[in-house]
């Protein structure tokens, strides 16, 4: 009998204060149809989380397609990350190529400023998380993928069980390596941080972009249980809970002022399915 | 804590860039090719930075309003130097800078083709200076007029980022020593902070440049000691920019650059003008 991954998630995306939600450079992609709370089953599930930096030419539109690009990549029978990557410029350069094509058109031709942002192109940060299901019900392993400052961490009961790509607040900086829209001749390319783990029923993951996730970072550090308040607010109906939470933490000076997402992905106690599951 | 103030549309910054404009700016750097002039490596930089700044304020919506611009030039004549749609102004929106150069020419720009060599590409490359060199070295009126055009803005935004004043020169000032107008400008300040002035002493001479330094440098020119003291301490998020490109700093380095060639010059501008709280 086949076992299976059986999880539920929640997802939460905020801009900075100040800020509207369109102009909210954070992205994430779950599950094509349910956009931001559900149940998933199957083989394999993926998870991405994406930040896209505050400068350069429509880096939320790169991290949303980055995101987008991870999940579909990573539940092909082989995941080529070096593809992946690759897949996703091929889709930039055509969504570039439009864009440029269309401004004259609509009267607006581009800007110097604007021809030189997309000269220079888009980057983000990106974290992506793969679950397997094991020989066993009820546990497998987990694969996660990291370019940057985007965290996961993994709980189990009231322990942190991982923390990656970073493990302490202090290796939070203003410059991470990101992935760029567009590859440049004599500019190395970052090779990804990998990590692998196993997981059980009733563990539960947290896929955070970098302003949380240093608070994540700094709460533990200070023997504190962040997860477990941050729990409450993400899992929440909709974003306002989330929002108050936000600005209560940023109103304190704990939070910086960025744009926060956070995916909260609970393994759940449920037995096997039969027949063949939905894989996505 | 001081100089950690988000820059913001609320809540904009000011750059100020005092240009000496005296005739001895005609002559070649000291360092380099011997044949940039030092008026023209100056102008450059500086259209290359404003390009920069811009590009940095870019979303898709448009040229987000996080700073007010500013270039004094001193020589024959001591006023706003911006050439153009924005003569004669004195600070300007990021965003209508801009959309306000003076013209953009095509330039080639080298740049690696994969294989260890180098191509040519064409870039836009927009002008808001020209190059000039004319008439004695006025620093203490240019300093003097960056203290009211200062003191203007610090009352219009007292949240805000303080003025960053940058001065590029290559020389003496003609008009007394700067040393108490430039004390007064850095007593002007905001909430989160007093206004910062760096200082960028261009080379004449073939001898290897003092950068950011942290303690007066011990040359043979007097003049070397005299800007040191009147250059701001880096406050923590440019002095991590600074290390980030390579230069071993302390609590007590200075936004100063003594015997700059092109190179350094560049540098130094990108360096003190990195705002990392951009929102």
């Amino acid at each position: 009998m086949d076992t299976e991954v059986c999880a539920r998630f929640w997802v939460k995306s905020i801009p900075k204060s100040g800020n509207s939600p369109e102009q909210n450079e954070d992205a994430y992609f779950s599950h094509p149809k349910k956009g931001q709370a559900g149940t998933k089953r199957g083989r394999k599930l993926a998870f991405a989380v994406a930040d896209g930096a505050s400068e350069g030419f429509r880096t939320g539109e790169w991290a949303s397609l980055l995101a987008r690009a991870f999940y579909s990549q990573a539940l092909q029978k082989q995941f080529s990350w070096k593809k992946f990557v690759s897949q996703a410029r091929g889709s930039w350069h055509d969504h570039e190529t439009g864009y440029v094509q269309v401004r004259p058109r609509e009267g607006r031709p581009l800007r110097w400023y604007e021809e030189a942002l997309i000269q220079a192109g888009a980057c983000a940060a990106l974290l992506g998380l793969v679950l397997r299901a094991g020989q066993e019900p009820r546990r497998g392993t987990w694969e996660a993928f990291a370019v940057g400052d985007c965290c996961l961490f993994q709980v189990r009961g009231d322990r942190l069980l991982s923390s990656f790509p970073l493990q302490s607040s202090e290796q939070f900086s203003n410059s991470p390596s990101l992935i760029c829209s567009k590859d440049s001749p004599g500019v190395l390319e970052p090779v990804p941080e990998r990590i692998r783990g196993s997981w059980q029923a009733g563990d539960c993951f947290f896929l955070l972009t970098d302003a949380l996730a240093a608070w994540f970072l700094r709460e533990c550090e200070a023997g504190a249980k962040p997860w477990a308040e941050l729990k409450q607010p993400a899992k929440a109906k909709d974003d306002k809970e989330f929002q108050r939470w936000v600005d209560s933490l940023r109103a304190k000076g704990l939070l910086r002022n960025d744009d926060c997402t956070v995916t909260v992905i609970e393994l759940k106690q449920e037995k096997p399915a039969r027949g063949n599951a939905l894989s996505r | 804590m001081p100089y950690t103030a988000e820059i913001s549309r609320d809540k904009p910054s000011c750059f100020l860039f005092l240009v000496d404009q005296s005739g001895s700016m005609d002559d070649p750097f000291g360092v380099g090719d011997g044949i940039t002039r030092k008026k023209d490596g100056a102008v450059d930089a500086l259209n290359r930075l404003l390009a920069n700044l811009v590009i940095r304020c870019s979303k898709a919506e448009g040229v987000r309003y996080y700073f007010d611009v500013g270039v004094i030039g001193y020589g024959a004549v001591v006023g706003p130097a911006f050439a153009g749609p924005l003569a004669g102004r004195d600070l300007v929106p990021i965003s209508e800078v801009a959309d306000g150069p003076a013209r953009v020419e095509d330039r080639l720009k080298k740049v690696p083709d994969g294989a260890g060599g180098l191509v040519e590409q064409q870039i836009k490359f927009p002008v808001w200076l020209d190059p000039v060199a004319n008439g004695p070295t006025p620093m203490c009126q240019a300093l003097r007029l960056a203290y009211s055009t200062c003191q203007r803005w610090v009352d219009a935004h007292p949240l805000s980022y303080p003025p960053t004043v940058i001065n590029i020169t290559d020389g003496e000032a003609t008009d007394g020593d700067p040393t108490q107008p430039a004390m007064e400008l850095m007593s002007l300040s905001t909430q989160d902070g007093n206004v910062l002035l760096f200082n960028c002493h261009l080379s004449s001479e073939r001898a290897p440049a003092i950068e950011f330094p942290d303690a007066e440098p011990s040359v043979p020119d007097k003049y070397a000691a005299l800007l040191y003291r009147i250059s701001s301490v880096l406050p923590a998020p440019i002095r991590s920019a600074a290390q980030a490109e390579g230069y071993r700093v302390s609590d007590g380095t200075r936004g100063y650059v003594f015997n700059a060639d092109m190179v350094s010059l560049i540098k130094f501008l990108d360096i003190g003008t990195r705002a990392s709280n951009l929102r």
